[in-house]
């Protein structure tokens, strides 16, 4: 009984966390999961990204949703904090697979506070040239707004698609709405971050009243890039 | 003899004292791929655009940290995202290099 029990549990837990949990996929920075009291998070322990010029999402640290998914809501709860000079952080989605078009709400500032909200785009420039040619994205704001936000404070931004128009609010006042006809089906969505630390203490997404995406970052599903090798150490003086 | 000894030990402790640590880094002939964007301990050193080809050793450049990770760029058949190079010895990203020396680390890519 016990046994049939504990399946049960496990068959459960298994249809759960597929129909609500999300594997991200590191693009670029070093993510990690922790958990301060009963709070857990996703957080970056690199403030800078290294310019590598393949996309925007490579440039920045990021990271993203390793599947497409069909959805028309958006909500967060973030920190960004320990700002340097130049320090920006943006929710990215509308990214139908090519890691360098997307849509993106980008938050920048200087280092004692956030001082604008951008709705930009990034697409490719060439679609015909190879993926490893270097800065073939370009990056456009469509439109701005200056805000005075500070750092150091927990955000609940939401991100809806209605009718053609994209709108954001953060804790619960409408920011900016923008017109944003031609939205993919489906498609993968993340954040990115530089110049500051960022916290990020759930995501999730929606489909109509549907949840898709319900992540509290209680336990770590980031899939990493690495490289498995041998090191050889040879020394000359 | 004693004023000899004194200026040889003075002219070696200068020379240990003043010598750069170098860093170069070796792709093995076992990898069968080039690699690129190698970065030193979060930037410490970069060798930018520089590609080093299946056994080949990258140029050598100075470095101040001693202990880092190196990262470089891998495509994943639809993007390009960082990698960090995983010792297979220590299942650790740090490696440590010798101070006041010229250090080659050998990566060898496993498929």
């Amino acid at each position: 009984m016990k046994r049939f029990l504990s399946l049960v549990c496990l068959l459960c837990t298994q249809f759960l966390f597929s129909e609500n949990g999300v594997i991200w996929q590191q693009v670029s920075g070093s993510w990690k999961i922790d958990k301060i009291g009963e709070e857990s998070f996703l957080y970056d322990i690199r403030t800078n990204g290294y310019k590598f010029n393949y996309s925007e999402l490579i440039n920045n640290n990021s990271i993203r949703t390793l599947a497409s998914f069909k959805y028309d809501r958006i909500s967060l709860k973030l920190n960004a904090y320990n700002p340097v000079s130049k320090s920006a952080f943006a929710v990215f989605f509308d990214s139908p697979g090519d890691y360098r078009e997307f849509s993106a709400f980008r938050f920048t500032g200087s280092k004692t506070e956030i001082t604008k909200i951008e709705y930009i785009t990034s697409r490719v420039k060439d679609t015909t040239l190879p993926r490893d040619r270097k800065l073939n994205f370009e990056v456009k704001t469509i439109e701005e707004k200056t805000v005075s936000l500070p750092y150091s404070s927990n955000f609940i931004i939401e991100i809806s698609f209605k009718k053609n128009r994209t709108v954001l609010s953060i804790n619960e006042k409408d920011i900016m709405s923008v017109e944003n006809k031609d939205r993919p089906e489906a498609s993968q969505l993340g954040l990115y971050h530089t110049g500051n630390l960022l916290k990020v203490f759930y995501f999730e997404v929606f489909d109509g009243r549907k949840p898709v995406i319900m992540d509290n970052f209680s336990t770590d599903t980031i899939r990493r890039s690495t490289v498995k090798a041998t090191v050889e150490k040879n020394s000359n003086n | 003899m004693k004023k000899t000894f004194f200026v040889l030990s003075a002219l070696l402790l200068f020379a240990a004292c003043g010598a750069k640590t170098e860093l170069a880094i070796k792709n093995s002939d076992q990898t069968g791929e080039p690699i690129k964007d190698i970065v030193w301990a979060e930037g410490d050193a970069k060798w930018e655009e520089e590609v080093v080809a299946e056994n080949s050793v990258s140029s050598s450049k100075e470095v101040n940290e001693t202990t880092g990770q190196i990262t470089c760029s891998v495509y994943d058949g639809s993007a390009y995202n960082e990698a960090t190079v995983i010792s297979e010895q220590t299942g650790t990203p740090t490696v440590t290099i010798d101070e006041g020396s010229s250090n080659v680390v050998t990566i060898k890519a496993v498929p």
